[in-house]
């Protein structure tokens, strides 16, 4: 184990997550042979923060530029231009080993339960693998039925197949697999819009329940609204690359003053069908 | 025109999983059929579309203004299918033909379904595409360089395009943005309420059926649990799965401060 491997005690006082002045162009191939290929800005100068123990979203239509910034902020892709630093530790694309710490620090649940977990593994496996890959000490076997049962699901099922599970299982094993190394930030990657409403509800409950039992920071992409408002105390929502309003979620739902924002608040269904 | 189904079963492999839905879908009504991922909505789509796997076994009735549907062959259900009655499924990405320009597979209907030339096709199919607010070069736009939301209006423009008088759509816009989907469905409730159509909506998604229905079924493992106006089930549902329905979706939906 590298001394970069430690894990950090949360004693900082800055924010936990924080993204300064972060840009991202890319060249498009050329359209002729005389000509540099135009460029595409896929975000333009984003700071956003994340405090201790806070929830954000990022809320925007697709190509709005939330998923680039979440990229930037993991360090899987690299800025044109600007900073991120994670408890204060500049984070930038490195090789794996020497993003070990971040990556022990940071857990990551995708939108689609079905594709998100390899079918050839076992659950006990899925589960387990980011504590092998991450060298986190420690006995595995234990870790992984404690997480199992934490997010609901019976530790014996650790011989099961994904294809075994229902799509709320396996969203739960996701989730497992997501906070069994003990991360203090988990990030959502439109974690609940293939999901039965039901199941909507109870995973939603587990999130609110897993930030508050385990202290995590919550970063969540999202264009679903409702979850933004019942999950998130703060927003950023972006357009075109950028970040276009942020602040409490419910100054910016409840008072939307950009136009997206705006429109956005105005096409979501509601009950009462209006 | 209108649609009856009445105490419908789909069993596939030995597995009941349409168990006794009955539905009736006056005409150019808007009837909203809403459950959870198994609960047999899109089967029981599918069985009105004569779509099902071909170890499906079907019983009970499905008439299209009193036209008996259960038992007609492919043969006898295709010049139904996209004429009398058509459908729109939930992903415009996998709807759509790669290789085919959008306003040939807009026009395709017509082509299946009668003697078109291809002028005319080429017309009505910008005809259609102007009725869901796309322009004419779209006609010439292979479906990758298209939106989502374009994609789906152009499914619905070739659903649309051989005026069906029943449109069935499945979540057709579950794949889409949330200002898309708030321009989808309101196209779907102008095309049917200027065509005097009749439309069948299958959501999980009661925010959207609050949208789009006037009436509704609630289906549970292959059964119709209870039925009703949208406001009345929304309102003050009777039976525990709408309950939980309405209770998880309150719990997780937007709800204006």
């Amino acid at each position: 184990m590298t001394d970069s491997d430690t894990q950090h005690v949360d004693g900082g006082t800055g924010p936990l997550l924080s993204g300064r002045g972060l840009s991202r162009t890319f060249t498009l191939p050329r359209r002729s042979p005389l000509q540099p290929g135009p460029v595409r800005h896929a975000l333009v100068e984003a700071d956003l923060d994340v405090g201790r123990g806070e929830s954000v979203a990022l809320i925007g239509e697709s190509g709005s530029g939330k998923s680039t910034l979440v990229r930037l902020l993991l360090a899987l892709d690299r800025p044109t231009a600007g900073t991120v630093t994670f408890d204060g530790r500049e984070v930038r694309p490195d090789r794996a080993s020497r993003l070990r710490w971040l990556r022990r620090r940071t857990g990551v649940v995708l939108q689609d339960p079905y594709s998100s977990l390899d079918p050839r593994m076992r659950i006990g496996d899925v589960v387990a693998e980011p504590l092998r890959l991450l060298h986190v000490p420690g006995d595995h076997e234990r870790m992984v039925a404690d997480v199992l049962d934490r997010v609901g699901l019976d530790p014996q099922g650790v011989d099961l197949w994904p294809h075994e599970l229902s799509g709320g299982q396996r969203q739960r094993v996701a989730l497992a697999r997501a906070v069994v190394h003990g991360p203090d930030l988990l990030v959502g990657d439109e974690p609940m819009s293939a999901l039965d409403v039901t199941v909507r509800a109870q995973i939603l409950g587990l999130l609110a329940e897993l930030r508050h039992d385990l202290g995590l920071s919550l970063l969540i992409v999202s264009h679903d609204v409702g979850l933004v408002q019942h999950l998130s105390d703060r927003v950023a929502v972006l357009q075109g690359g950028r970040i276009v309003e942020q602040g409490a979620t419910a100054d910016v739902l409840g008072r939307p003053q950009h136009d997206y924002t705006k429109r956005l608040i105005a096409s979501v269904p509601t009950l009462d069908g209006s | 025109m209108s649609l009856d189904v009445d105490d419908l079963t789909v069993t596939i492999d030995g597995r009941r999983v349409v168990d006794g839905v009955s539905l009736h879908l006056a005409d150019g009504a808007r009837l909203g059929l809403i459950g959870e991922s198994g609960s047999g909505k899109s089967m029981t789509t599918l069985a009105v579309l004569g779509l099902l796997p071909p170890q499906a076994v079907v019983t009970g009735s499905i008439r299209l203004d009193g036209r008996e549907l259960v038992g007609l062959s492919d043969r006898q259900l295709a010049p139904l299918r996209g004429a009398a009655i058509a459908a729109v499924f939930q992903d415009p990405r996998t709807a759509l033909d790669p290789v085919m320009t959008i306003g040939r597979q807009v026009a395709e209907p017509l082509r299946l379904h009668g003697r078109v030339s291809r002028a005319d096709a080429r017309r009505r199919a910008v005809e259609a595409l102007a009725e869901v607010g796309l322009d004419e070069s779209v006609a010439d736009s292979w479906p990758h360089q298209l939106s989502g939301g374009q994609r789906q209006r152009a499914v619905i423009a070739t659903a649309l395009i051989a005026r069906p008088a029943v449109l069935l759509a499945d979540e057709p816009t579950t794949a889409l943005d949330v200002t898309t989907q708030a321009e989808v469905l309101a196209l779907f409730r102008r095309l049917v309420d200027e065509r005097g159509a009749s439309l069948l909506f299958v959501t999980h998604d009661l925010a959207v059926l609050a949208q789009v229905a006037e009436e509704a079924a609630v289906l549970s493992r292959g059964r119709v649990v209870e039925s009703g106006p949208v406001a009345r089930l929304l309102g003050s549902p009777a039976h525990p799965v709408t309950r939980g329905l309405v209770e998880a979706t309150r719990a997780t939906t937007w709800r204006a401060p």
